[in-house]
């Protein structure tokens, strides 16, 4: 590791507009999705309703009916866009030390599906919010 | 003297004792909601999901021209419309039904798959080999035209199953063939509705349509023929008794299983062709 803090001005700018931009970059490529953006967005949200919106809250605010009964409390989606590779991991693998179990009956276009439509909650994306809520476009 | 000594240890203790309480009193809170989180975060099934097998993991495949024809197998077993989509008629993938790739106990398993045949079917009343009974596979569930015999489709896809039954550990139960054992019951589809509206309408759609590559078509054009097995009451009872619905299997009872079974075969599905009773 570099003593980050004596590099030159430029290069921390660069590699902190890198850092804050790598949730965005992990767009899924034609060949690996499983279905047109549309058909993974309503298969998500329907994934989203049966097995995840009791704690995450029905738009991802992390205010499911069940989240007040958890420590740490469900994360709200408004502020983070997991990437598919760790959306998959934790879905897979659950969350040691919370209430995040594993998922393991979920099928790989489930997975891909339900993460398309998490990302859509991410507050900063407005344009896909307002199709996560069903608002006209 | 002796009281006013005591007197002052209990008082000096009481804070202590009364500290020692709260913290035990937060200890109980903190247990109860570790096990209250541990019974929510495991499945309220009353049926343990069997753990005795993983599902295949695609890094595994070796490479050459087995490997090749192991994933192109393991592709169109979980993407059937996409990799085999001049021979299928609907949108639904051989993992809707043999559920993880082919891999879960009660949910049509196939390890082993390949030394099971020759086998008598029922169907057929005549022994039928594997490569026949994928084309039974392909000409009902798939609503499809059968596959070309020795066709690279054929070929992947009984490569895929040779592979995962290689994949058998002595250490390892293989996972529980076919479907779980149930009653045999009259399935009523009046209350079937209302069950599929409770527990299944959220996937599969008011209009049991699902969304195509995703989430599986259970009538409609999207879905299997009238052949296929998923179209069977008892049959769809025993799958939806263990497997579904995927939130919470098994706490359908079997009366509700056979229910809902009867609703969605009451639903309109694509005929199926004769013609290939041949298989």
């Amino acid at each position: 590791m570099p003593a980050w803090h004596v590099s030159p001005e430029e290069d921390l700018r660069a590699v902190s507009a890198y850092a804050a931009q790598l949730g965005r970059t992990d767009q899924l490529p034609e060949t690996e999705r499983f279905a047109p953006p549309d058909a993974l967005q309503e298969a998500g949200r329907r994934v989203y309703a049966m097995h995840c919106a009791r704690c995450h809250g029905e738009r991802g605010a992390g205010d499911g009916k069940d989240a007040s009964r958890y420590l740490p409390s469900p994360p709200s989606f408004k502020g983070m866009r997991p990437s598919y590779a760790a959306a998959k991991r934790i879905i897979e693998g659950g969350v040691p030390g919370t209430a995040m179990a594993s998922w393991p009956l979920l099928t790989q276009p489930e997975i891909q599906a339900v993460t398309h439509y998490i990302r859509s909650l991410y507050a900063a994306d407005r344009q896909d919010s307002s199709k996560a809520t069903g608002a006209p476009q | 003297m002796k009281l006013n000594l005591v007197h002052r240890l209990l008082l000096m203790l009481t804070p202590l004792t009364v500290l020692a309480t709260q913290g035990a009193r937060q200890n109980v809170r903190v247990a109860a909601a570790r096990t209250q989180k541990q019974a929510s975060a495991e499945p309220a099934s009353s049926l343990p999901i069997p753990r005795t097998w993983t599902p295949p993991d695609a890094k595994k495949i070796p490479s050459g021209p087995y490997g090749e024809a192991i994933l192109l197998g393991m592709q169109i077993f979980t993407q059937t419309p996409k990799y085999a989509s001049a021979y299928v008629g609907d949108q639904l993938s051989c993992s809707n039904c043999h559920l993880q790739g082919g891999t879960m106990s009660y949910g049509i398993a196939l390890v082993g798959a390949p030394k099971w045949f020759p086998m008598f079917s029922e169907r057929a009343k005549h022994d039928i080999s594997l490569e026949d009974r994928i084309q039974e596979c392909i000409t009902r569930s798939e609503n499809g035209s059968p596959l070309p015999h020795a066709g690279p489709e054929m070929n992947a896809l009984l490569s895929y199953l040779d592979w995962l039954s290689e994949q058998a550990e002595p250490r390892i139960e293989a996972p529980i063939r076919g479907l779980a054992s149930v009653p045999a019951l009259n399935g009523d589809p009046v209350r079937g509705e209302a069950v599929y509206k409770q527990n299944c309408s959220t996937c599969h759609g008011e209009d049991g349509a699902g969304v195509a590559g995703i989430l599986p078509a259970l009538w409609g054009p999207a879905a299997y023929n009238e052949g296929a097995g998923m179209n069977q009451v008892g049959k769809m009872a025993a799958f939806v008794l263990r497997n579904m619905p995927q939130n919470n299997p098994g706490s359908l009872t079997p009366q509700q299983a056979y229910d809902v079974a009867a609703f969605v075969a009451s639903k309109p599905h694509s005929a199926y062709n004769h013609a290939y009773d041949i298989y």
